[in-house]
């Protein structure tokens, strides 16, 4: 179910019809209003900045390539949203054995810090661990914690960006908020209520 | 489940959003506006049809493969049937002249 306003699936559809008849400037409206979500979404899948650097710019040039040929009703967002995943999901596959090789040798460092020094000494312990504990859930579960809670993708979008029914999205997002709270209460130890089960 | 109700889901959205760096997401601009821009110069296009790029890889580039693989098999099915006669005709010269001998 399409759960966005009248007004701003008018202006989707609006979007659309301008980025169909090739109109550069609709093309930078949707690259101002969903690079950064896009980004966000990748950086914290990837946990690697260069790697979600190069699949945004991958994403975009997919977009800029597909962009005329788009569906009227084609909602942007669930559509660079699923390239980014599908982009993401085929790079982890091609480089599962040589990755994880290399991090075996010692020849390359686990995932990285994504804040610079300023950001690190500016963000609480709360933050810290809860950005710990999304690093550790399984790629499953952390896209949907991802796209449903921090980027906050409407059902519909997220059943797309998936390819999963509705009810399962709902499953999914549920076992992976139980992990995300087991990893929580692991991190916090016992006196931490963050991690609790309601 | 939703966000405003989860105490855990709530603390995960309230997390600070990573930005790329401003150069990185110009550079990533240009070059996608230079690539939608160079499509929109091409070929006014309408649903569902065929560009002659598809057209090439889609029909052409098939049926040039399956034209080798046919001619491939005829030409080996063809030398090896000539080599076996071959074979045979130089079998029975052979066992002529032992009987004439």
């Amino acid at each position: 179910v399409d759960r966005r306003s009248p007004a701003a699936s008018a202006s989707e559809t609006a979007l659309v019809e301008r980025l169909r008849l090739g109109e550069p400037r609709a093309f930078e409206e949707a690259y101002e209003l969903h690079r950064a979500g896009l980004f966000a979404f990748l950086v914290r899948a990837t946990r690697e900045r260069a790697l979600a650097e190069e699949l945004l710019q991958e994403t975009w040039l997919r977009f800029a390539k597909h962009a005329r040929s788009l569906a009227p009703e084609t909602d942007v967002r669930a559509w660079l949203f699923t390239v980014a995943r599908n982009l993401l999901r085929s790079r982890r596959r091609r480089d599962f054995f040589g990755r994880e090789l290399l991090r075996e040798l010692g020849l390359m460092a686990g995932p990285e810090n994504l804040d610079s020094p300023f950001e690190q000494a500016l963000a609480s312990e709360t933050e810290r661990r809860v950005e710990a504990a999304i690093g550790r859930l399984p790629a499953s579960a952390r896209e949907v914690v991802l796209l449903a809670v921090i980027e906050r993708l409407e059902p519909a979008q997220l059943a797309a960006v998936l390819g999963l029914r509705p009810e399962a999205v709902r499953q999914r997002l549920a076992r992976a908020r139980a992990m995300l709270a087991k990893l929580l209460a692991q991190a916090g130890g016992p006196r931490d209520t963050v991690g609790e089960t309601p | 489940m939703t966000v405003s109700d989860d105490e855990i889901l709530e603390r995960v959205a309230a997390l600070p959003r990573h930005d790329a760096a401003p150069a990185v997401a110009e550079r990533i601009r240009r070059a996608a506006l230079a690539e939608f821009r160079g499509e929109s110069q091409g070929a006014p296009r309408s649903d569902g049809a065929a560009r002659p790029a598809g057209l090439w890889t889609r029909f052409v580039e098939p049926a040039l493969v399956v034209a080798s693989v046919v001619a491939y098999l005829t030409w080996t099915a063809a030398t090896l049937s000539a080599l076996h006669v071959a074979s045979r005709t130089a079998d029975f010269g052979e066992r002529g002249a032992t009987e004439r001998h």
